[in-house]
């Protein structure tokens, strides 16, 4: 009797499951690299064409909580959908500091994501279920080339403040799960691109 | 009489010993601490010139009483500091970098200064600083950015285990808690002024 409750509970979760979106804007993307290069227009004569194809990517979101822990498990996405076409913000980001960028398909660099996941690091239940880590893992190709980046949720800083923090970085209820795993993804593309 | 005169020596000493007690931490000014860990790989901008203004340099004193008052830490804070992080932290993206005074002509003028601190060393030895900070830009000649920034930095001991090592190490106590302001300071520059900079150069191109 108790199998069936819970049974039909978990299948009541799963009509539930959410899934939330991405639409990258390229927030973090432009504070990476020189972006005072970006800012301030220098020496920029050559034109460069970026291209990303217009399809959703879902990233599957997994934890290290098993199914037993339903109630935490269902405050977190079963899935995010990337916008693949919004990639095209952050490659402009990466190219703008040299080059004129330019949006078209026809001799362009074509940035797109193949596949990728999430993965969520909960501690356990003794000590309330808190949400410690976000690992992103994707799939980039660039002209045709593909390399696989994974990153966590303290993405790859410069060695100036790796290690360091400021008190936003402790409190993970600031910044929204989406928000992180936008922050990762941002920084995974830029980083395949270089 | 020789009994008290043994007891009077021993309660002497306890207050010998609990009385005066003070930890002194100096903050000095190290610019290795801040060349060693900037961004090196940029590609630089090098036909603008900028200007960091230096502040009138002092030192910025905190005192605090500990434990009930049985231990007075004392920790001293040089104000060059900002100067030197300011510099090092605009080397990352320009190669036209110097010192000066606000008469002198150049595309950007940049002043960070230091005007009041907090320190406290939390459990499990994480230094932390509550920092005042005082950020003023002009761009040819025109102010873009005015702005007080009120942050606090922490140097988290378990992301950083060799420096935790480090720390069981008395002598390299104060050195670490030297490095730390000086990392708070170019993490602050790297994640809360250059948005605002970035933005507000950006507005007024």
């Amino acid at each position: 009797m108790k199998k069936i409750i819970l049974i039909t509970l978990f299948s009541v979760a799963a009509l539930f499951a959410q899934t939330e979106t991405i639409n990258l804007t390229g927030k973090y993307s432009e504070q990476l690299g020189n972006p005072f290069k970006r800012v301030l227009n220098t020496n920029k004569t050559e034109t460069k064409n970026i291209f990303s194809e217009t399809k959703d990517v879902v990233l599957k979101v997994d934890s290290n909580l098993e199914n037993k822990n339903f109630t935490i498990k269902n405050q977190h996405p079963n899935s995010i959908i990337l916008k693949n076409k919004s990639v095209e913000n952050v490659v402009e980001d990466f190219y703008s500091e040299d080059f004129i960028v330019n949006r078209a398909a026809d001799n362009a660099v074509a940035v797109n994501i193949l596949k990728g996941s999430v993965y969520l690091t909960y501690t356990n239940e003794e000590e309330n279920g808190a949400l410690i880590g976000v690992e992103v893992k994707l799939t980039v190709s660039v002209n045709g080339k593909e390399k696989e980046i994974v990153m966590d949720q303290n993405v790859e800083k410069p060695v100036a403040y790796r290690g360091h923090v400021t008190a936003d970085d402790f409190d993970f209820n600031k910044v929204s799960l989406t928000e992180t795993v936008n922050e990762i993804i941002e920084n995974i593309i830029y980083k395949g691109l270089k | 009489m020789k009994n008290l005169i043994k007891y009077g020596i021993i309660v002497a000493f306890a207050f010998l010993f609990t009385g005066c007690m003070s930890l002194k931490f100096p903050v000095n000014n190290n610019v290795q601490y801040l060349k060693n860990n900037v961004e090196t790989r940029y590609s630089k901008i090098d036909k603008k010139s900028i200007i960091i203004i230096k502040k009138e340099t002092g030192i910025i004193t905190q005192e605090k009483k500990l434990q009930g008052g049985t231990v007075k830490q004392i920790v001293t804070v040089d104000t060059k500091i900002a100067d030197n992080a300011s510099k090092v932290f605009m080397e990352q993206y320009f190669s036209n970098v110097k010192f000066g005074n606000e008469s002198e002509k150049s595309f950007i003028q940049f002043s960070m200064k230091l005007k009041d601190f907090n320190f406290e060393l939390n459990k499990g030895y994480t230094p932390s600083f509550d920092l005042k900070l005082n950020v003023i830009v002009k761009k040819e000649g025109n102010l873009i950015l005015e702005k007080m920034y009120n942050e606090s930095t922490v140097t988290p001991a378990l992301l950083n285990q060799v420096k935790l090592w480090k720390m069981s190490h008395k002598a390299s106590q104060k050195e670490f808690i030297s490095e730390s302001l000086h990392l708070g300071l170019l993490t602050i520059l790297e994640t809360k002024v250059k948005p605002d900079l970035l933005k507000a150069l950006a507005e007024n191109n």
